[in-house]
């Protein structure tokens, strides 16, 4: 990146001087043609005058008195050449021929309405079109001195105009330890002000996230540590009573807690927002056999139809939560003892039965918080929370009823 | 087993304790990190509990102490509330062998016990012994009931996995990874492989001890 802009400036400010020093030659090239031409017809201009002139006194037309210019009395006596060329287009005043001859002409008017012509064979006074292999040349060699002179200045010029830029990248990429405050160099300009804001914007992100940190560990162990207590108490309660119902619903339910903890801290941290190719048979198949036991305790079966390699793009934690939680509540509230779930490429669906009469809640509300059925014993959070892991990995989750059939939908990025 | 409990909540140590006890396991209860330190260099246990969050010296420092200075090495499980994935990279990397987030199963952390030891004892002796399940990794033998078992090379691996892993389940996809890598074959060969496997560990047998898990995957079942 760091080289990569002043190779750009560089590139660009060496193209912008070979264009202008393109465009000048050019331009003095055709400036050199014109002032020749200006010159050859001030000489004819001058003795058109001292024709008209001597016309006037002496009624005759008199002798050039240059050698290369001739007078003619009508175009019947200008050369063969020049007579074609006016024939083609009667108003030429310039003719080059193939035989090296190259004529200017000049129409006279006299006092008496007469008029005669006014021919110059100019060859030796072209002295730009003589010289154009030295002028050629000079010019080749000049440009590519003004060209090695701008590349050196473009050079110069991109590695001071970029060197702040460049500097306050590499101080920006050398502060990769987040627990530690970026402190970057003074400039005295515009770039003082960006490397000012950008150093308070990290700084200010960086404890932000410090602090979301200690938030999250502070709470994760204040909420979990007697949520352990209470679940290590009903664990020891349940292998002295041997599977007490009431035992079993505060388990349900103490699960139930540890579930949404999981998934709102999940959610609330930075490292759930990295994404990566997931292998979701692989991360499926493990949440299945994690809830093996449920399974089999529900005398549920699963009717899988799994896609052997299915791949998405995702949060491999946020995933598992994401399944883990569909799965949980698919075996909770499943009226029959068969849950279809289908794999693709594209999208994951489960679909379990359910009583219709104590669906009391449309089912687009059902993915709002603290929205539940009548039959649900939980926090009413399940679906909400679906929905926003979901959400936060650019998924979609719709759900669906038909036939007492209530099926999620889930599709991958 | 001898265990060693590090836990400065009084309740949650009491629990454990409790719990350990009654699978009739010898249990040791540290409060404090340099108390836990100097038990591990005063006596030998199978394997250290250790919650994290510590007064004084903090859990992270006494497992790296524990792995130091003890002079065997003792399996560490980390007991901690921290779940965040930094935090159990770090866990690792003080040289803890397992991690297990509050609020946790009793029965897990069990298990996990008896895996580590498991694990322990094969890096000491190279012989696994589940149940009626012996298997030695040297000369790659297997007995159940001490009866020797004729397993194929892949035989070997998959009972070698399902043992490793238990009382965990094992995923076909994992089995067919540790027997082929990444050269997996078609799903049948597994399912040729196992139905010798079965002929071989269960047939002559009363009980089946290789159960397989709604299509998914495998694990023993020696209950």
């Amino acid at each position: 990146m760091i080289s990569g802009i002043k190779k750009r400036v560089f590139k660009q400010l060496t193209l912008f001087t070979i264009i202008t020093s393109l465009l000048f030659l050019a331009f003095t090239w055709v400036i050199a043609f014109v002032v020749e031409d200006e010159v050859i017809y001030a000489v004819l201009n001058n003795e058109a005058s001292y024709v008209q002139q001597t016309y006037k006194t002496t009624q005759k037309l008199p002798n050039a008195r240059a050698d290369f210019i001739s007078i003619h009395q009508d175009q019947t006596s200008l050369p063969i050449a020049v007579q074609n060329q006016l024939k083609i287009n009667e108003r030429s005043k310039e003719f080059f021929t193939d035989d090296g001859h190259h004529f200017h002409i000049i129409k006279l008017k006299f006092y008496d309405h007469t008029s005669a012509l006014l021919l110059a064979d100019v060859p030796h006074l072209l002295v730009v079109s003589r010289m154009s292999k030295q002028l050629m040349l000079l010019f080749t060699i000049v440009f590519i001195c003004c060209l090695l002179l701008a590349i050196f200045f473009a050079y110069w010029i991109s590695i001071l105009s970029v060197k702040p830029i460049v500097n306050l990248a590499k101080e920006i990429s050398d502060a990769n330890d987040v627990q530690q405050p970026v402190q970057l160099a003074n400039y005295p300009d515009e770039i003082g002000f960006l490397a000012s804001t950008l150093q308070s914007n990290m700084n200010d992100l960086r404890t932000t996230l410090r602090r979301e940190k200690h938030f999250t560990r502070d709470v994760s162990h204040e909420l979990r540590t007697p949520l352990t207590i209470i679940a290590n108490e009903l664990q020891l309660l349940n292998s002295q009573m041997q599977e007490h119902t009431n035992v079993n619903r505060m388990h349900e339910a103490l699960n139930d807690i540890n579930n949404t903890i999981s998934v709102l801290f999940a959610l609330a941290r930075a490292e759930s927002l990295q994404s990566e190719i997931i292998d979701l048979t692989a991360i499926f198949e493990q949440v299945v056999m994690d809830l093996y036991q449920e399974i089999e305790q529900r005398k549920i079966v699963l009717d899988m139809s799994l896609f052997e390699k299915a791949q998405a793009m995702g949060n491999q934690t946020l995933t598992k939560l994401l399944l883990n939680n569909l799965l949980t509540n698919a075996l909770r509230y499943s009226t029959e003892h068969t849950i279809q779930i289908t794999l693709t490429e594209k999208h994951f669906i489960i679909a379990n039965a359910f009583e219709d009469s104590l669906f009391t809640v449309p089912t687009d509300h059902l993915l709002s918080s603290g929205i539940r059925s009548e039959k649900s014993t939980g926090l009413g959070h399940g679906l909400f929370l679906s929905q926003r892991i979901a959400e936060n990995m650019g998924w979609k989750l719709t759900l669906h009823t038909d036939n007492n059939t209530f099926a999620i939908t889930l599709y991958f990025k | 087993m001898k265990i060693l409990v590090v836990e400065d909540n009084p309740v949650i140590g009491k629990q454990l304790v409790e719990f350990l006890n009654a699978q009739r396991w010898t249990v040791d209860l540290a409060t404090t990190g340099e108390l836990a330190i100097s038990l591990c260099q005063q006596e030998i246990f199978d394997i250290v509990l250790l919650d994290l969050n510590l007064p004084g010296i903090d859990g992270l420092a006494v497992c790296q102490a524990i792995k130091h200075k003890a002079e065997r090495n003792t399996p560490v499980l980390m007991l901690t509330a921290r779940d965040a994935f930094e935090d159990k990279a770090k866990g690792f990397a003080t040289g803890a062998d397992d991690y297990l987030t509050k609020p946790y199963d009793l029965r897990e952390v069990a298990l996990r016990c008896q895996a580590l030891t498991r694990r322990q004892d094969l890096l000491r002796s190279n012989t696994l012994q589940i149940g009626e399940l012996t298997l030695h990794t040297a000369d790659r033998t297997a007995f159940r009931h001490s009866q020797p078992l004729k397993l194929t090379q892949t035989g070997f691996i998959i009972l070698k996995t399902l043992m490793e892993a238990y009382p965990e389940a094992v995923s076909r996809r994992v089995l067919m990874h540790n027997i082929w890598g990444d050269d997996i074959p078609d799903s049948d060969a597994l399912k040729s492989h196992m139905y010798s496997l079965r002929n071989v560990v269960d047939k002559p047998f009363d009980k089946a001890l290789i159960k397989t898990i709604l299509n998914l995957g495998f694990k023993l079942d020696i209950s």
